[in-house]
Formats: structure tokens, C-alpha cells, sequence
């Protein structure tokens, strides 16, 4: 009989909010310092099956509401063709809500987002590079780093840690405002553009440091200012620049999860012609100490179980459902900000790992409303900066790189994967 | 790697052009982090396909089906282009998600009954009703549908797996023409209560010949 899983608080959005233009599907890229192997990293993916269960799963409609059946077909790896976080349709693929796909360097995990988050697919991610590098004949020592195909499934992995750290509390509501909009042009064929900046984690850092703040609320603020200078500058928009950055909550509620366990804490601010950059970098890091603080992330887990919890949405219909999630996730999440940025923050490997691993790229999907987001990761000590797009203009990025390179120094190393680029 | 000037920024040998400004660059070499070229997929998108031929073909009828319906009511004056064009969509569905697509078999089966039922229905307003939709042809495809529904699972014996969803929702389906009874829209009651005792029979059915996957299926379904 196959085995069925509930899916995570978090998880249960997405599939009722997912379509081609908004598909929750998000990717991170390990460049690999030699050109990838087929055989060998088919190898590792029939490897690591069995340690990720929740990973291979179908999903399936229930009448109240949508569940993840486990599936034993193969994980078929694939050449990557197609542009980035494009959504992955069920009929293709095993059925399955992940793709590991190689071009050249690159081996990546695109992710649907109702199985995990950034988190999880990093480890998974890890797991596979692990035994890619094992089965080209590296040794490498693990240093428990890496989840092992032998260790066995932890039942840890399967929790729904929303559900562990639920608490009844009071919480305070805050009306806002509309946050700016991003406006632009499409693309003549709909599709992602991705613009990588590779920096120096430790100078950005030192800078960051340097102004009293972390790179998170650093590059916020740059991010803000930039989308302040090249577009609400010249409008007679006053609306806030919001930046939501999703919190990885296991470092504030342990919990070993493999699937979604994550809040959004939303940054925002009115700038005007006499805010300064340094201004906004100390505003935003103290609104990111505040919201990331346990009290607050408390509040998010709360806001997300309990609507789940009441006793009459178990028996509403979930195309109904659907509908009304839909609905709140328009009104109430996408419309009050501006857009995502997400960090993965410093991937821990072996020390033997490294030097076969160049960078770590994190791509977030863009969606209507916010058709550019922003990744962060780095590992050996380089960081990438990812802007996800949909649009044409280019103008925001052109000003945040720039200003990254001109006034803070930094070398700043771009590449890109020019869709919709003419030659 | 050559620096862009107007960006301050450097940029990887896999560039023609700065992706930031577009301003060409000199130098273009290899580069681990070199995409894929998206040439071949910006050619894919056909602008010519079977179902868009089917699409405009349907539009085309519906429109001239009203066009002479208007021009020659004066000869005969009734609303036939209204049945011409739900025969014409439901035509065009049958093309579209019964030949042209891989949907589930039981989806597929819903989705004729649910479209026929409106078809008969539309039929029988514009012929002046006389309930023959409701108080026959409904009902009584909806048996139909239920049985081949249920023939089909058990051939495949996909029953306990991918139909039995398809199955519960046609039960409550047949409940439905005893709606009809109550709202006054169809008088004959033989065949709702038909449809009815076959579908509970059904069910009944799917409970005394299942096993412990019958069980474990609702509970997936329903959670509870
Ligand atoms: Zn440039």
C-alpha cells in the first residue's frame, strides 16, 4: 500500500496559488568546478532516493484537501533546456515535484515549493553532490555534514514543525498599505532571465559590519534605494518599498524538518528624496532584528496554524478552498509587497567538498505582481546575488551592482543566462 | 572577464554584451557558468496547432450559425443558433479534453455528463420544455455514467487507486435529480429515485468488496 503524507502548513498554499505565471518553483545550482558526469550523477540520485522520501512524492487531490503519495519510480535526471523555475507540470517527470537538472558545470534542483523549502533542498542538494563526487572516485570525509542514503530515514525529517511550535498566543494585527509595484515589459516568449553577481562574502560582510548591519538588511536597503532611485523617484507613486524575506524558523525553533518550515518577515519603507542609503541600511536592520525576534517569528507560526486549526475549515471543499487562498494570498500577501529576497545564507560542505564546488546560485520565482525576485547564497567565501525577472528593463539591477561596485567597493562579477536577449 | 566601464562592474566571458546595460563587449570565451542558448525553444512555440485550428473553426460556425439565424428569422422565428452553438462548444470539448488530451479516463466521463446534461437541458428550453431533460435524459445518463465508471475501474482494477475519487464525486452527482424533484423541475419520480438507489448501491457495493485500501483511500481523501 503507498504511503501518504499530510502536507506541511506552509506546503498547503502553493498548490492553490501555483500557475504558469506564478509557479512556485524555485531553483539552487551548485557550479561544479570540472563539467558534470551523466552516469555519475544519475548514479547519485538512485542513491539518494531512498534517504528523501518526502521528496519523491506525487501530488494528489483529496476532496478537503490535497495530500503527497509516495512513489518508488526513479529519479530521472535531465540536460537543462528550458529557463529557470518554469513550472513543472505533473504529467512529465515521474510525476514527481522536483527536477535535478546538468548543463555543462551546473547541477540543479528545481523545487516545487509544496515539497520543501530552501532548507530542505539544500540538503538534498548536498546529499547528491556528495555521492556525485564519491562516485567520480574523491574521498571525501563527510564530517557530518551530509545526510547519508544509509543512515536510515529520520522520522524527524517528516515533521510538521509548524505544527510542534503552534502555540495559542495574542497577536496584535497591522493593517497596511499597498506596497510599490515593479512595473515592466515582458518578455516577447514568457520566461525567466536570470542576472548572477558573484561579490566577496567576507568584504561584504566587513561592510556590512561596517554600517552596523547584516548582509540581509544591507542588501535590503540597497535593493530599496535602488528601486527608490530608478522608478518611485520619478513617479508620483508614494507607495512603501516592502522587501519580504523569508526566516528560516529552525534556528529559532529547532526542528531537523526536511519539508517547509519558514516565515516571511516584510521590510519596508517610505523613502523620499532625503532619505540616505545609510538611513535606510540602519532602519531596516533594526526592523529585522525586531521581526526575526523569537516573540514575533512565535507570532508568524501562530498566524499560519491557527486558520488550519479551526475546526470549520476542515470541512470546506477544497476547490473552495483554493478560492479563498487564493484570494488571500493576492490581497493580503503579494499586494503588500514589493519583492522577495531570499538568503540561504553560508552553505556549510566537507572541507574536502570545496574545492570541488565553485558557487551556490539560489533562484527565486517571479511572479505577476512581483516579476523580479532577489536569491542570496554563497559558499567559499563567494556570494551570489540572483535577480529572477520576467520583464525587460533591466535598470534596477544596472543601479544596485553598480552602487555594490562603485561606492562600496566591492568587485562585483555578473553573468547571466540572457533570456530574452536578442543574439 | 572584461569590465563593463558604464556599469563599474566585471563581467564573464560568456557575454556578448553587458546583461546589466547591453553595451557589447570585446572578448567572448568559455565559462563554467555558461546557460544553455533558449534559440530552439524561442522557435517551438508553434503559432499553428490542431486544437487552435478546432478553436477557430468552432468560433467560425458559432458566429454564422447566429449570423443566418438573425438574417432569417423573419422566415422562421426561433433561437436555433443557441442549440447549434452548445452542440458546436460541446463538439469542441469532446475534440479538446476527450481526443486531444491525456486526462484521467474518470475525469473525462465527468466532464461529458456535466457538459451533456447542460447540452439536453438547453435543448429542451429552447423546444418550448417539456421536461424531458430533466426527467429522464439526466438522471439517466448519470446512471450511465456511474456504471461505466465503475465497469472501467474494475477492468483496469485502478479502483482503489485513481477512480474511486471519480466515483464518490458521481454519487453525490445522482443525488442531484432529486433537487430537481423538489425545485418543481421534473415530475416523473421514478428516475431520480433510480439514480439514487444505484449509486448508494454502488457505494454499498464498494464497501463490501473492499479490502483495507478502501478504507485507507477515504482516509487519504478526507484526512479524517
Ligand atoms: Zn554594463
Amino acid at each position: 500500500m503507498k504511503k501518504w503524507y499530510k502536507l506541511d502548513n506552509a506546503a498547503k498554499l502553493f498548490p492553490s496559488v501555483t500557475n504558469t505565471k506564478n509557479t512556485s518553483v524555485y531553483r539552487i545550482s551548485a557550479v561544479l568546478t570540472n563539467p558534470v558526469d551523466v552516469d555519475a550523477l544519475q548514479q547519485a540520485a538512485d542513491t539518494v532516493f531512498d534517504r528523501f522520501p518526502m521528496f519523491t512524492v506525487k501530488l494528489r487531490r483529496g476532496v478537503f484537501w490535497n495530500y503527497l503519495e509516495s512513489s518508488t519510480d526513479k529519479i530521472v535526471i535531465a540536460e537543462d533546456q528550458q529557463y529557470p523555475c518554469r513550472n513543472i507540470d505533473p504529467t512529465t517527470n515521474n510525476g514527481y515535484l522536483f527536477k535535478v537538472l546538468y548543463y555543462k558545470n551546473r547541477v540543479s534542483v528545481e523545487v516545487f515549493h509544496a515539497l520543501t523549502d530552501g532548507n530542505g533542498a539544500v540538503e538534498f542538494l548536498k546529499s547528491l553532490l556528495y555521492y556525485y563526487l564519491m562516485y567520480m572516485g574523491h574521498e571525501i570525509d563527510t564530517e557530518d555534514r551530509i545526510l547519508l542514503a544509509d543512515s536510515g530515514v529520520d522520522i524527524h525529517d517528516m515533521e510538521d514543525a509548524f505544527r510542534r511550535y503552534y502555540k495559542d498566543c495574542y497577536v496584535e494585527s497591522v493593517r497596511n498599505s499597498r506596497a510599490y509595484h515593479i512595473k515592466g515589459t515582458a518578455f516577447e516568449q514568457f520566461g525567466n532571465n536570470v542576472v548572477h553577481g558573484v561579490v566577496s562574502a567576507s568584504q561584504l560582510n566587513a561592510l556590512a559590519k561596517q554600517k552596523g548591519s547584516t548582509i540581509t538588511a544591507y542588501l535590503s536597503a540597497l535593493l530599496s534605494y535602488s528601486i527608490y532611485q530608478t522608478r518611485i523617484k520619478y513617479s508620483k507613486s508614494n507607495a512603501p518599498v516592502v522587501i519580504a524575506v523569508p526566516v528560516n524558523l529552525r534556528k529559532a525553533f529547532p526542528s531537523r524538518t526536511l519539508r517547509n518550515f519558514f516565515g516571511v518577515v516584510n521590510l519596508g519603507a517610505r523613502i523620499t528624496e532625503d532619505t540616505t542609503l545609510d538611513e535606510l541600511i540602519f532602519r531596516m536592520n533594526e526592523m529585522l532584528k525586531y521581526k526575526t525576534g523569537k516573540e514575533n517569528l512565535q507570532n508568524i507560526i501562530y498566524n499560519n496554524v491557527a486558520l488550519e486549526r479551526n475546526k470549520a475549515t476542515l470541512f470546506v471543499p477544497l476547490f473552495l478552498k483554493n478560492w479563498f487562498v487564493n484570494l488571500g494570498f493576492h490581497m493580503l500577501g503579494e499586494s503588500k509587497r514589493t519583492l522577495t529576497l531570499s538568503n540561504i545564507g553560508n552553505i556549510m560542505l566537507p572541507q574536502q567538498m570545496y574545492k570541488h564546488v565553485e558557487l551556490i546560485e539560489a533562484l527565486v520565482y517571479p511572479s505577476n505582481k512581483s516579476p523580479m525576485n532577489c536569491g542570496i547564497s554563497s559558499v567559499n567565501d563567494k556570494l551570489v546575488i540572483t535577480f529572477t525577472r520576467n520583464i525587460v528593463e533591466s535598470d534596477i539591477l544596472q543601479y544596485f551592482f553598480s552602487t555594490l561596485a562603485g561606492e562600496a567597493g566591492l568587485e562585483v562579477k555578473i553573468y547571466s543566462n540572457d533570456w530574452g536577449i536578442s543574439e | 572577464m572584461t569590465k563593463c566601464i558604464r556599469c563599474n562592474v566585471t563581467v564573464d566571458n560568456q557575454h556578448y554584451r553587458c546583461p546589466l546595460c547591453s553595451k557589447p563587449l570585446k572578448i567572448r570565451g568559455e565559462s563554467t557558468t555558461e546557460y544553455p542558448s533558449y534559440k530552439e525553444i524561442y522557435q517551438e512555440t508553434k503559432p499553428f496547432t490542431v486544437a487552435k485550428l478546432f478553436l477557430f473553426l468552432t468560433i467560425s460556425a458559432i458566429v454564422l450559425s447566429i449570423t443566418i439565424n438573425a438574417l432569417t428569422y423573419h422566415i422562421n422565428p426561433r433561437i436555433w443558433s443557441i442549440i447549434v452553438s452548445t452542440g458546436l462548444i460541446y463538439a469542441w470539448i469532446v475534440v479538446k479534453d476527450t481526443i486531444l488530451s491525456n486526462k484521467h479516463i474518470g475525469r473525462k466521463i465527468l466532464y461529458h455528463y456535466v457538459m451533456l446534461s447542460i447540452f439536453l437541458l438547453v435543448i429542451d428550453i429552447f423546444v418550448g420544455f417539456r421536461g424531458w431533460s430533466t426527467n429522464y435524459a439526466i438522471p439517466l445518463f448519470g446512471v450511465a455514467a456511474t456504471f461505466i465508471m465503475t465497469v472501467l475501474a474494475i477492468v483496469q482494477k485502478s479502483l482503489w487507486r485513481h477512480d474511486i475519487g471519480y466515483i464518490l464525486a458521481m454519487f453525490f452527482i445522482n443525488l442531484c435529480p432529486m433537487l430537481l424533484f423538489v425545485f418543481n423541475l421534473s415530475h416523473v419520480i421514478w428516475t431520480s429515485v433510480f439514480s439514487i438507489v444505484y449509486s448508494l448501491l454502488t457505494i454499498i457495493g464498494m464497501i463490501i468488496f473492499s479490502d483495507r485500501k478502501f478504507i485507507s483511500e477515504i482516509r487519504r481523501r478526507f484526512h479524517y
